[in-house]
């Protein structure tokens, strides 16, 4: 059986083929001749293997040097053919622009709607409810009444999303604020980072100044402030206590459609209760 | 540098492999491995191009149209005939002359300040 023997250019003609193509078509064929030469002319093991270690070097610093200098010399090209051609060069960058702005906001809906699941345990066993204006369901005793009646939902929890005036000591900021029942996030399976969930008994009338911060609201307004638990706030005038920060992607069901950043979710109770998030 | 054409100007200071390589091919016409040596010899082994810098830099110079490759080739039987060899061009040549001007004019700065001990 005859075995082929090891060439060693063979290994630095591959080594070659971290050069951009041009260069290697041109240049591939002197600079293997010149490395068989080099190795011919070298009488130790010791220079030889010093021979490799300087192609080798040769190879990592010179190759990313001949990328760059192609791609800067295609780059002045395209400038120079493309301003003789101003016409074409407009329609390339505005169909370019076009293209780019409808893929970007395609894949922003197709993200949205279809691959990016809901930041919620089990999110595929949620349904929301919208409650008409028209209809008979108001109020926080119809929900509990309408929640403990019906048979096809294990649970139910409400909420009502408006805009409030967050006062702070250099001005008021508008947020939007999610007033909810005390369930929302054992039902929707999320527990703030920070500080505690809303408690059954703070859904009770008089018991609801109560808030669990957005986490981009905690990072943005309170500099990611950990003191902030425990302290109040006052929303459009009255204080309400923050217990804790949702996760950071943590908004009511309705809000992960429009993307809002800025959540204070408080359990202040509405007086009607539009919405009904439920598993 | 005064008298110098802009297009001439605009190349200098050259890089150290590049005059060498224009140094050895005002001589006469080289392939890339004799530049090499011719290069390791001048400079007592200081200055040993790899192939890729030594290729890189000849590719460099044939875009400044510095040198060209040559047509003519040596007896088969005395060389490899896969060899490419390069010769000067008249832009080369004057950009060497150019540059070989810049450097003795930064020799005798170099004499006047450091106060040199005159050659033996």
């Amino acid at each position: 059986m005859k075995y082929r023997r090891f060439d060693p250019a063979t290994v630095y003609r591959w080594l070659l083929k971290l050069y951009p193509a041009g260069f290697r078509e041109e240049y591939e064929s002197p600079m293997e001749q010149q490395f068989r030469d080099d190795l011919r002319s070298a009488s130790s093991t010791q220079q030889r293997a010093m021979l490799w270690i300087a192609a080798v070097l040769d190879i990592v610093t010179q190759a990313p040097a001949q990328f760059s200098r192609e791609v800067w010399q295609d780059l002045r090209y395209t400038v120079r053919v493309y301003r003789n051609r101003s016409t074409t060069a407009a329609l390339a960058v505005g169909a370019l622009a076009v293209a780019i702005g409808a893929s970007t906001g395609i894949f922003g809906v197709l993200n949205a709607v279809l691959i990016r699941s809901l930041p919620f345990s089990n999110p595929e066993s949620l349904v929301e409810i919208w409650r008409s204006r028209t209809g008979a369901l108001r109020g926080r005793a119809a929900f509990l009444d309408w929640q403990h009646s019906t048979p096809y939902l294990r649970s139910a929890a409400a909420f009502s999303t408006t805009e409030m005036n967050l006062e702070r000591e250099y001005g008021a900021l508008r947020v939007n604020v999610a007033e909810t029942s005390a369930n929302l996030f054992d039902l929707l399976g999320t527990k703030p980072i920070w500080g505690r969930s809303f408690r059954a008994e703070e859904d009770s009338p008089g018991n609801s100044g109560v808030a669990i911060i957005g986490y981009d609201l905690w990072q943005q307004a309170f500099g990611g402030d950990p003191g902030l638990i425990g302290m109040k706030v006052r929303v459009n005038g009255t204080p309400i206590e923050v217990i804790g920060v949702a996760p950071p992607r943590f908004t009511t069901p309705s809000e992960q459609r429009s993307g809002s950043l800025r959540r204070l979710t408080s359990s202040v109770f509405p007086n009607e209760a539009p919405s009904f998030s439920a598993r | 540098m005064r008298g110098v054409p802009s297009t001439i100007e605009a190349l200098l200071p050259l890089p150290l492999a590049i005059f060498h390589m224009l140094l050895s091919l005002s001589e006469g016409e080289r392939h890339g491995y004799a530049l090499k040596r011719e290069i390791v010899q001048r400079t007592g082994g200081k200055l040993n191009l790899g192939s890729g810098a030594l290729y890189g830099s000849i590719n460099k110079m044939l875009e400044q149209g510095l040198i060209e490759e040559s047509d003519e080739r040596p007896d088969p039987h005395l060389d490899d005939e896969r060899r490419r060899y390069y010769r000067i061009t008249p832009l080369g040549r004057r950009v060497a002359q150019a540059e070989a001007i810049r450097l003795r004019e930064l020799v005798r700065v170099a004499e006047t300040h450091l106060r040199l001990p005159e050659p033996a």
